[in-house]
């Protein structure tokens, strides 16, 4: 009877963690490695940056007659304590610690070669740098558009 | 009693999303935006709205609270010529190069906020 429980409450914890893993589509980013970060980077010292980061979107978009390359990820900001309750028959509760993420852009310019600008969509869209914060809404838009594709698709 | 006690617990928890913004809201804006843009964005007008001359220049200063999760913090989308030009806590005002911007948020933060709008 205690073997049957103690089975169960195993079992939710795997079925726990196996939701969490299939929720992780993406490897996300550290703070760590956006200080490592410059503007005018090749992309190819960027990639060797972005480790095993990979990103939840890329698109490309235009301004003013220039075609960019956006490549958005998670960045993990911090954790924050969830939890579950499982009744095997008594209920307890069982703490997750399940992290924090905001979404980062990375945009590329110069025919994809060399980073034009990165930061959150925020950071980015209020830039004092007028040539940064105009990108943005063409950016969003393509944003918007590659989001309801990947959707589909 | 149950009905009353449902519909006090609704009323509570609805009039902390009719003042305050979120956060996720923020990343939806873009320089140059005019104010009835920013308001459909936002499904919602500002508390007050303060226009502040400094320096020779005019701003219009919307006043929000954003809901950090605890609570609500002060919150601006400070507008120039009619086009958002800024939009940040007092502090990221104070730290902006353009300190013209820092001055007038000095200003605005002084006008207090209408009873009827909190």
């Amino acid at each position: 009877m205690r073997n049957a429980a103690l089975l169960k409450l195993l079992g939710s914890c795997l079925a726990v963690l196996l939701m969490m893993v299939g929720c992780a589509t993406s490897v996300p980013l550290q703070r760590a490695q956006v200080d490592s970060f410059r503007t005018g980077d090749s992309a190819s010292d960027l990639q060797t940056k972005l480790g095993k980061s990979t990103p939840t979107l890329e698109h490309s978009f235009d301004y003013a007659g220039a075609q960019y390359l956006a490549r958005h990820f998670n960045l993990q900001t911090g954790m924050q304590q969830s939890g579950t309750v499982v009744c095997t028959p008594t209920c307890m509760y069982i703490p997750i610690m399940v992290p924090v993420y905001t979404q980062f852009v990375i945009v590329y310019g110069d025919a994809g070669r060399t980073v034009r600008a990165y930061g959150t969509l925020e950071e980015l869209s209020k830039s004092p740098e007028e040539s940064i914060s105009a990108l943005m809404p063409g950016l969003k838009l393509a944003m918007e558009k590659a989001q309801a594709e990947k959707k589909k698709g | 009693m149950i009905r009353f006690l449902v519909a006090l617990g609704l009323a509570l928890l609805t009039s902390g999303c009719l003042t305050t913004i979120s956060h996720y809201q923020l990343s939806q804006f873009n320089r140059g935006m005019s104010p009835p843009e920013v308001t459909e964005k936002l499904k919602k007008p500002p508390l007050v709205s303060i226009p502040v001359a400094v320096d020779g220049r005019s701003f219009v200063f919307d006043r929000y609270f954003l809901n950090n999760g605890m609570g609500a913090d002060i919150y601006y989308l400070a507008y120039e010529r009619n086009g958002l030009v800024f939009w940040g806590y007092v502090s990221e005002f104070r730290r902006h190069p353009d300190a013209t911007l820092g001055h007038a948020v000095d200003k605005a933060i002084q006008v207090p906020t209408p009873a009827a709008a909190r």
